[in-house]
């Protein structure tokens, strides 16, 4: 099995945090399953391009926040993450990152319609 | 002409035949270490760089053949400066074309990330058994113990006749073979570096290993030879099977011709003169060469310098060697 990331190390967004989103994705829609080993630091970041620490940062970050499983000696495993229940500060904070990105996305001159589609398909695709 | 002339001679011309073709080659829209604009990939500018350079190595070629057909002992010398003359043609081409390049993409776009094991090729694991040969080479030259004479030849000089001898003792005999098994334990070790520290969507990964591999058996048959040399002169066969395995490695490799379409995955600005890659921010110990044929060492990784310090330990072992004879 192989997943896509995107890396762009010309973007002013941190590769750590691109690889930490890339990978976010995959787990949130269920393409990485629980129990499924990844790639060691070594390997992902050499076939990535990128920096050892780069690779371990955005691993590191992920097991805090409960997807992987980094027992030393072993290889990165993804965890069974129970799902957290969102507290309302949390929630509203994404919805004005939602409102400022729809905003953007009306402004560039995509349509409502297509901006709900485009919400409720990417929703839906979370298991 | 005698027969190191003759030998000389032709690595002068299979070294100058390999320089101008492959460095000189413009694939996949890259000449010279520059990825080009993709509207100036067929400029006429681009071709007549590549044949000036062709033109240039061929001509320092036919000019080193001369002296190393006359003096081929001076040959390894001469086949060095005309290395070090490509490289300075090629820095001059690549400067030229500079104008050519294509904007720096800034790295890696898109990166399937493999999630499966990465085992091993079992070409590797087969290098191991090549062990065999100097091995079972050795067991015959102890069965013949009584045939062998208290002195004999270990190398011969350029005009043919014995210049080194060894004797008749467990150290003097066997000797070879560890030499060999240690050679051979070398070649399986790069093997493994290059296929743990390149890139796995790299095509040029396996063709590495396999070029390795082969290697590994022709070191093995030319172990076993040498491992022979107490009982008598080598055979013929042995060193004419050992250059067509040598000869054959060559045209696998240049007749490979992996390199992905699509964007680099290096930055260009981590390439010094389009031919070193230095880059401290990429965990790759070996990445793609620019010129589309083989892998380049990457420089900014502590193990390269390693990497290439430990070969010298090889004409250090010689040398010492040598000295205890």
């Amino acid at each position: 099995m192989a997943v896509k990331i995107r890396v762009d190390i010309s973007s002013p967004v941190p590769a750590t945090r691109q690889i930490a989103d890339a990978l976010r994705v995959e787990l949130v829609e269920g393409r990485l399953k629980p129990g499924q080993e990844l790639p060691s630091v070594r390997r992902a970041a050499i076939d990535l391009g990128l920096h050892f620490n780069t690779v371990a940062e955005a691993y590191r970050q992920l097991a805090a926040e409960g997807w992987l499983d980094l027992r030393h000696g072993r290889s990165a495993r993804v965890a069974d993450r129970r799902q957290p229940v969102a507290t309302r500060d949390a929630v509203s904070s994404y919805k004005q990152r939602l409102r400022e990105l729809v905003s953007q996305m009306r402004a560039d001159g995509v349509p409502s319609r297509r901006i709900a589609e485009e919400l409720r398909a990417l929703a839906e695709g979370v298991r | 002409m005698t027969n190191p002339a003759i030998v000389a001679t032709a690595l002068q011309g299979i070294t100058g035949s390999v320089l101008a073709w492959g460095m000189g080659r413009t694939a996949h829209g890259m000449a010279f270490g520059i990825r080009l604009r993709p509207d100036l990939e067929c400029a006429p500018e681009v071709s007549a760089a590549s044949r000036r350079f062709r033109l240039r190595v061929v001509s320092t070629t036919v000019l080193a053949c001369l002296p190393s057909a006359l003096f081929p002992m001076v040959g390894p010398l001469i086949g060095a400066l005309s290395v070090v003359l490509a490289v300075s043609f090629y820095f001059w081409e690549s400067r030229a074309l500079r104008s050519f390049a294509a904007p720096d993409t800034g790295g890696p776009l898109e990166v399937t990330l493999d999630l499966g094991p990465d085992p091993l090729p079992p070409v590797w694991w087969l290098g191991f058994a090549s062990l065999l040969i100097p091995a079972l080479a050795a067991l015959f030259v102890a069965s013949r113990w009584d045939q062998i004479p208290d002195r004999f030849p270990t190398h011969w000089g350029l005009n043919g006749s014995a210049d080194r001898w060894s004797t008749k003792s467990l150290e003097g005999v066997f000797r070879a073979p560890v030499f060999f098994a240690a050679i051979t334990m070398w070649f399986q070790a790069m093997a493994l570096v290059v296929w743990r520290g390149t890139r796995r969507n790299s095509p040029w990964r396996i063709v590495t290993v396999n070029v390795l591999a082969i290697s590994t058996w022709a070191m093995a048959l030319l172990g076993a030879m040498v491992t022979l040399l107490p009982l008598g002169e080598p055979s013929k066969s042995f060193v004419f099977l050992f250059i067509l395995m040598i000869l054959g490695t060559i045209v696998y490799a240049l007749r490979q011709n992996p390199m992905p379409q699509g964007p680099v995955d290096t930055p260009a600005s981590a390439w010094k003169a389009g031919l070193f890659y230095f880059n401290r921010e990429d965990a790759a110990l070996f990445v793609e060469k620019r010129v589309g044929l083989g892998l380049s060492l990457n420089f900014g990784h502590p193990w390269s310098w390693a990497l290439l310090g430990l070969p010298l330990l090889l004409p250090l072992f010689v040398v010492l060697s040598a000295m205890t004879d």
